[in-house]
């Protein structure tokens, strides 16, 4: 049973020897171990430092942070991102999904992070003397579930049994609060190589581990603030020479490799020198060098931006978790950016409190994994950890509309449901499509999986019930299942990652869908409640002239009258801001004034 | 359980607490006091912990330990995990589980299945305090505490890839609604909606508790009152009567004692069933005893007859049958003092507006003095108040209860609303929809539906409503009687015309 945390830069495993985690040192002695990989001329597979030690003169056939393209489709603005940005080559894959092109063969994505996660299982491997089959593996809490599904593939390929995926900073408060026996609610900032993510945590009695809320930005590391020292470089060279460096995909790795350094060192010092001699040929057969001086402070400008966009999804997932500052009781930073005094003074200022400084940024991660591995696997640890679904689970209704199920940050295991009705005439089937995100708008969301419910009896739109109920057991794994509440006729799936489908089928999709989704009951109910308030508030005022004749001489008569107008008004304004429940508050009072006119008219 | 009582009135008891306190006599068992008053054991046991821990009542020769008690205090983490208090507490009931479902193969020990399935079925029946096992004053942290045990226990990751069988899912319900309960009472916004929302439903208990131990004193008074009249034997025991410690020194006959009247109160608080003595400050212990003994004297000791063996002689006669009178006019003039005692008692309630403590009183006057039109008068007047009083009060949980999609509850509230307002249409509405959404009683559904139309024949909704009861108990043939009538009554109804285009498919 080992724990491997995956990353985007450096990756590395743990285990738990008699009841004690430590993270195994590959056979070079370091404790983590690059996330790159690469195919040598003769065709040679190479991983980790290997790997990176030739990416220089190997640049095209060197992949690293594969982990920013997993589970990811073609489309999608991040792969585009990358393809420009990645001195080895991306193409499409069949399936809309994102290939890597070594020495001429395509490899999907999971197929290479696996070559990673095999790494680690021969180092775990060595160090025991015996075969590891069971591991748990890290992802970033704001991973979707197609992302995780990636990830899991990619255990598989590697012949590992992945018994649980869990979150990154989660991982990270395990191994923080692993046999401290504390209650305390913790803070974990996770700016790693590639993804960045905010998790808050309750630590409490009897080893149970609580995350209250989950955020992050899966697309946001370090290698952002790398890409910004190398757009300032080429900005700069380009300015002395009219040259740009970017066309040149061998100078794009030494500029990513000057840069990685450069950002390293200057968390210890205030400035640094990047010197990379004959970066480029110029036009005239003579060789350029690059050579410049970075500040800390320059360095703090050109990542600015990038530092307040953490900051502002803490303060979101603060308020998501209903927690005051002064309630977080601790600050715990993980993630290799974390070592950038800038971040840490950002990350001081705004909870008010000094980060932990007790936890190896690099290593907390697989530790949290094997603990949570040991954990399951025997029984006698007083271990739980309650998770949370990071993002909000539900289905596509009439009009493009997202209907959550279960909430963002939702314990699980769960389950929801909800009731939906048809959304036009005689329609037979639905199509249920699983989505997972946060915007109301459903084509902004994930698309999970669909499947199609027939068999419905042919009636008119809104009059067919049909029940959806969304479930989350402890593996995290989610089903959906959608009954006819006429005929019991029922069908459900068991939401595995569809592997790559775009924005533009989704779109398209969504479009041919159109007709075929579920729709609101609400409406159905407004539509109701709105048809009887007109109704008798039409019949109110057909007496109106003949009451207010008949009543208008006594006092209570006038008030009588206002009282009717004032109900008549409040029932009306109810309608027009479709409030269903408004109207049917309202509903009472028409009746009785109904009730009292007729009784008026009646008795002269 | 032996009471003891100072001033009640200053102590923050509910009218269950109340209620309750009415059946402490220094012999019933919790278990008795429950069968007693038609409430629920562990309502009781909590409302008695509460009245213990105000010194009130005293635990007579029963162990305390076997009331469900709030956590004690413990340290952070146990070496063993222990059993949670919560079976414990839900023990008492009838089993309600198929036992068959003990006999599932899987890799829970037999104790374990049994705890699962006990809670598992259950759920429903406990609110979030039970279901946590947490005191309804428990701090914040003492409900965490207690739910990170029961989190702990049944996450199903405690039996990682071990075959649960059906317990799987079951575990994984009450995981659900464990953090449910967690996540509502930790809540600064959800706590106090859901406090409310309890309050209401005990008030409710509370009021009905109330109004049926008032209609048990009103039958013991007819009959003490019958007896009189009969001339049989004399009264052992007033109802339900007000406490006054200058009694103690005095006999267990019913004499007329003034009335000390309550201090005006909102109409909350609901015991007028008790008669404070702000002037006579009361050893607890003492008054205890007191009481104890009072009580336990009052019970039933039947007063010492002489033995009939020698007949009596003329004079004799003449002697007992003149005696006999005298106490027989006594108890009358009795009975009457206590009618009247008991309408100023009811009068002073009305003034401070707490008409099921009115109710009460007046009803126990009305059977001391069945003659009196007033106080009849007043009786009906008062007990149409409290019903009223409580309808509101089911109308509040209901109305939470459909928020919450709680629709079997919620048919419940409505149906004590549709009591008190018989003739609300939209009350008989709710009711209806509320049946049918939980899937109940179809008849009762269409009954509620049809007394709905009745009360509010114009309003078509009502009869959509009944429609769809209609269809959904199959009686297709009434639905299209029902809605051909809504169809004149407005035939553009969209509503009208799905149901129209429906019945015609289905016809």
């Amino acid at each position: 049973m080992i724990g491997i945390d995956l990353g985007t830069t450096n990756s590395c495993v743990a285990i738990v020897e008699n009841g004690t985690p430590s993270v195994i040192p590959n056979r070079g002695g370091y404790k983590t171990t690059p996330s790159m990989v690469a195919v040598t001329e003769a065709g040679k597979r190479l991983v980790g430092h290997i790997a990176k030690r030739q990416a220089i003169t190997n640049a095209e056939n060197t992949v690293y942070a594969a982990k920013r393209l997993i589970g990811r489709k073609w489309n999608s603005p991040q792969v585009k991102n990358a393809v420009a940005t990645s001195s080895y080559r991306i193409v499409e894959g069949p399936h809309h999904d994102v290939r890597i092109v070594l020495r001429d063969k395509e490899y999907s994505v999971p197929e290479i992070s696996a070559m990673v996660l095999q790494e680690m299982k021969i180092i775990a491997e060595d160090y025991l003397g015996e075969t590891v089959s069971k591991a748990v593996v890290t992802v970033p809490a704001y991973f979707n579930d197609n992302q995780r599904q990636a990830t899991k593939d990619a255990g598989e390929i590697a012949g590992l049994d992945v018994i649980r995926i869990i979150n990154e900073p989660t991982a990270a408060a395990l191994s923080y609060g692993f046999g401290r026996n504390m209650e305390k609610v913790v803070a974990v900032y996770d700016f790693g190589g590639g993804t960045f993510d905010i998790s808050i945590l309750e630590i409490g009695a009897h080893g149970v581990f609580k995350v209250i809320a989950t955020a992050g930005d899966t697309f946001l590391g370090g290698e952002d603030v790398d890409a910004r020292i190398i757009d300032w470089l080429v900005q700069g060279f380009k300015e002395e020479h009219n040259l740009d460096l970017r066309q040149d995909r061998m100078a794009l790795q030494r500029l990513k490799d000057a840069a990685e350094k450069a950002k390293c060192e200057l968390s210890s010092v205030k400035e640094t020198e990047v010197n990379l001699p004959f970066i480029i040929s110029s036009g005239r057969n003579e060789a350029l060098h690059l050579q410049k001086t970075l500040t800390r402070q320059t360095l703090e400008e050109l990542s600015d931006d990038l530092i307040e966009r953490t900051v502002d999804i803490c303060r979101q997932t603060l308020e998501d978790a209903k927690l005051e500052k002064d309630e977080i009781e601790e600050v715990v930073l993980v993630g290799g950016m974390t070592r950038m005094p800038k971040i840490q003074s950002a990350v001081a200022t705004f909870f008010e409190r000094e980060p932990c400084k007790g936890v190896h940024p690099d290593e907390v991660v697989a530790l949290g994994a094997a603990i949570q591995g040991a954990a399951l696997m025997d029984d006698k640890q007083e271990m739980v950890l309650l998770d949370v679904t990071p993002h909000a689970l539900g289905i596509m209704t009439f009009g493009s509309i997202f209907e959550e199920l279960i909430p963002q940050n939702t314990t699980v295991p769960t389950h929801r449901t909800k009731i939906f009705t048809t959304s036009r005439d005689n329609q037979t089937a639905v199509k249920i499509l699983v989505m997972q995100g946060e915007s109301t708008n459903a084509e902004e969301n994930e698309l999970l999986g669909e499947f199609i419910l027939t068999g419905l009896r042919r009636a008119p739109k809104g009059t067919v019930e049909i029940e959806v109920t969304f479930e989350i057991n402890a593996d995290g794994i989610v089903s959906v299942r959608a009954k006819d509440l006429e005929t019991g006729l029922e069908q459900s799936i068991q939401v595995t990652a569809t592997s790559g489908l775009t924005r533009d089928e989704i779109k398209g999709m969504i479009e041919n869908a159109k007709d075929d989704v579920v729709d609101r009951r609400s409406s159905e109910e407004f539509e109701a409640a709105k048809q009887e308030a007109e109704k008798i508030v039409g019949e109110i005022e057909k007496l109106f002239p003949q009451v207010e004749q008949i009543v208008a001489s006594s006092d209570f008569g006038r008030d009588a009258i206002e009282k009717a107008r004032a109900i008549v008004e409040r029932a009306r304004q109810a309608i027009v801001k479709k409030d269903v429940a408004a109207i049917k508050e309202q509903i009472d009072g028409l009746t009785r004034t109904h009730r009292m006119f007729k009784g008026v008219v009646a008795k002269t | 359980m032996a009471a003891s009582v100072g001033d009640l009135r200053s102590l923050p008891l509910a009218p269950i607490d109340g209620f309750i306190l009415t059946r402490v006599n220094g012999a019933a068992s919790v278990r008795e006091i429950a069968a007693q008053t038609g409430l629920n054991e562990d309502d009781v046991a909590a409302s008695l912990n509460k009245l213990a821990g105000l010194d009130i009542v005293q635990f007579v020769g029963e162990a305390k330990a076997a009331l469900p008690l709030p956590p004690p205090e413990e340290p952070i983490r146990r070496q063993r995990p222990e059993p949670p208090r919560l079976t414990e507490v839900m023990a008492s009931g009838p089993v309600t589980y198929d036992p068959a479902e003990l006999e599932e193969t899987c890799d829970l020990e037999a104790e374990e299945k049994l705890r699962i399935l006990e809670l598992y079925y259950r759920l429903d029946d406990v609110n979030y305090y039970q279901l946590l096992g947490v005191a309804r004053m428990a701090e914040r942290k003492v409900i965490k505490r207690s739910y990170f045990e029961l989190a702990a226990h049944f996450h199903p990751d405690k039996h990682f890839r071990k075959n649960l069988g059906g317990f799987k899912q079951k575990m994984e319900i009450i995981f659900g609604r464990v953090t449910e309960a967690h996540d509502t009472l930790t809540s600064k916004e959800k706590r106090p909606e859901y406090d409310q929302y309890l309050e209401v439903q005990e008030q409710a208990r509370g009021i009905e508790a109330m109004m049926a131990s008032a209609q048990a004193d009103a039958i013991r008074a007819r009959e003490e009152a019958q007896r009189v009249r009969t001339g049989d034997a004399p009264p052992q025991r007033t109802p339900s009567m007000p406490y006054d410690p200058r009694r103690e020194e005095e006999d267990a006959r019913p004499t007329p004692t003034p009335y000390v009247p309550p201090p005006a109160r909102p109409p909350t608080a609901s015991q007028p069933m008790f008669n404070p003595t702000p002037s006579t400050p009361v050893d607890p212990r003492a008054a205890r005893e007191a009481l104890a003994r009072r009580l336990r004297g009052a019970t039933a000791k039947p007063p010492p007859r002489s033995p009939m063996s020698v007949a009596p002689t003329g004079a004799t006669q003449d002697a007992m049958d003149a005696l006999k009178r005298r106490y027989d006019d006594r108890l009358a003039d009795a009975a009457k003092a206590q009618a009247q005692k008991y309408k100023q008692a009811g009068d002073l309630a009305r003034g401070a507006k707490d008409m099921v403590s009115a109710a009460n009183a007046y009803r126990v006057a009305v059977s001391f003095d069945g003659e009196d039109p007033e106080l009849q008068r007043l009786f009906a007047m008062t007990q149409e108040a409290a019903d009223m009083a409580l309808a509101e009060n089911y109308m509040k949980q209901a109305t939470y209860e459909e928020r919450n999609g709680r629709w079997a509850e919620a048919s419940r509230s409505w149906a004590r609303v549709a009591k008190a307002k018989p003739d609300n249409a939209g009350v008989q509405d709710k009711l209806a929809n509320a049946i049918l959404q939980a899937q109940g009683n179809l008849h009762e559904a269409a009954d509620a539906s049809k007394r709905a139309i009745e009360y509010g024949s114009a309003i078509v909704s009502y009869r959509l409503t009944l429609i769809n009861i209609y269809l959904a108990a199959g009686l297709t043939i009434a639905a299209k009687r029902e809605l051909e009538q809504a169809a004149r009554m407005d035939p553009g109804s969209t509503a009208v015309i799905a149901l129209q285009k429906r019945l015609e498919k289905t016809g």
